[in-house]
């Protein structure tokens, strides 16, 4: 199963460096790809442009999804991945607020979870661990053949 | 000829006094509705800003808990002291901003009210309090407690910033003795809850202001963990959700907060 990608869309450099320490803490060992805009994150489930080569740039299994986010808004990220991506691909939204209104748009919105990025680092050791537990090693997972890929580019 | 003069007169001055008199009600409404405005963005603003403030704050306390992980061996015990104080006051900024935060939510937010037994929830509340800090306060509940009507969530939080601050402001040396009751005050028709505590209490000259933000009494052993909004936040919910609060205090010998809200409906 390792091998199964993951793509962590964080614009928050400090953000992004820490969950990285944390999955890598938690023996995550699956190959996590990383862009910090919601365009970026588009274009390269899109496969489109600097992410057109799919052997580097593959479709994830997991997306651990930021909710502020430049360019696009992580909520609108969420829309176009359920529009345009298989239901098989587990969307965790990673946010740094539990807003009501951004948990419910979310949850009408099809992400399978709603974390708050925690506040102290041993939580978010703590987290990283419950991920990789839950959704790497626990869920069952679709590969990718069968998964399929885009359902339709809007 | 003079008398219908008169009239006309006097007609005309009521019509200019009514015209004057719904120019001051628009006046008044425009006015009201810009300052509801205002309250409205000052709130989202307050809230976006404390928001944004805690990006930072778990990068210092992220990177600061790295430091102590990787590198503390490189240290000297002062460095790892001042790494130790560092993440220490994020810790306590984080509380602050976290504050303001749900100060912020709770004025903003529709806060429904529904009945909620208290019979039910304070031996909750203090169960979940025992499981945290064990042995810390022999808490008393007389039951039967009256149900009230309130927003269960804002309730809990009050009453559990209630708790908290008996908690801090124990007197040091004595064992600390919290104490839960209701009452109907008919004349208003409102339910007292009441937590009583045998802490440091609060001089009268201070009674009033610890309700609002940022006004925490330093006294005793005073909390420097506390960030001094947890009763604001109390304040603020309880008047949002139909009551009041208050306290009366015996300096040196405890505080009992009260909480009115409205009783259940039969």
């Amino acid at each position: 199963m390792t091998e199964e990608p993951i793509l962590l869309v964080e614009d928050n450099p400090d953000d992004l460096a820490l969950m990285m320490r944390a999955l890598k803490r938690a023996q995550v060992a699956n190959p996590v790809h990383t862009v910090t805009t919601g365009g970026d994150a588009i274009r390269y489930l899109k496969g489109e442009g600097q992410f057109a080569d799919r052997k580097r740039f593959p479709l994830p299994y997991l997306i651990l999804l930021d909710l502020k986010l430049p360019e696009v808004p992580g909520l609108e990220v969420l829309q176009w991945i359920r529009t345009n991506l298989d239901f098989a691909v587990v969307v965790v939204v990673l946010s740094s607020s539990a807003e009501a209104q951004d948990v419910i748009t979310a949850a009408k919105r099809h992400c399978n979870s709603y974390l708050v990025k925690p506040d102290s680092l041993q939580e978010l050791y703590d987290l990283a661990a419950l991920i990789k537990a839950y959704w790497i090693d626990r869920n069952q997972w679709i590969r990718e053949p069968q998964r399929g890929r885009i359902r339709a580019v809007g | 000829v003079k008398v219908i003069q008169n009239m006309t007169q006097q007609r005309q001055r009521e019509a200019e006094l009514e015209r004057l008199h719904a120019t001051l009600e628009q006046r008044v409404q425009e006015r009201t509705h810009e300052l509801e405005q205002a309250i409205v963005q000052l709130e989202s603003f307050s809230y976006s800003i404390s928001h944004d403030l805690r990006g930072p704050l778990r990068a210092m306390q992220g990177f600061a808990s790295i430091l102590i992980e990787d590198y503390a061996s490189q240290l000297d015990d002062t460095g790892r002291h001042y790494l130790e104080r560092i993440s220490v006051a994020a810790q306590r900024m984080d509380r602050l901003v976290q504050d303001v935060l749900t100060l912020s939510r709770i004025q903003r937010a529709s806060l429904p009210c529904v009945t909620v037994s208290l019979d039910r929830l304070v031996p909750e509340l203090v169960d979940q309090h025992r499981q945290l800090h064990p042995d810390v306060a022999r808490i008393r509940i007389d039951h039967p407690l009256l149900p009230v009507q309130a927003h269960e969530p804002s309730l809990i939080q009050c009453l559990t910033n209630l708790l908290t601050n008996a908690v801090k402001f124990a007197r040091p040396g004595v064992p600390l003795e919290i104490h839960f009751s209701t009452e109907l005050l008919k004349g208003d028709d409102l339910v007292r809850i009441r937590v009583r505590d045998n802490g440091v209490g609060i001089r009268r000259e201070d009674q009033d202001r610890i309700f609002s933000i940022f006004e925490q009494v330093r006294n005793g052993n005073a909390a420097s963990e506390g960030t001094g909004i947890g009763l604001a936040i109390v304040k603020a919910a309880v008047e949002r959700m139909g009551g009041r609060v208050g306290v009366v205090s015996d300096f040196g010998k405890g505080s009992s907060f009260y909480v009115d809200l409205p009783p259940a409906e039969k």
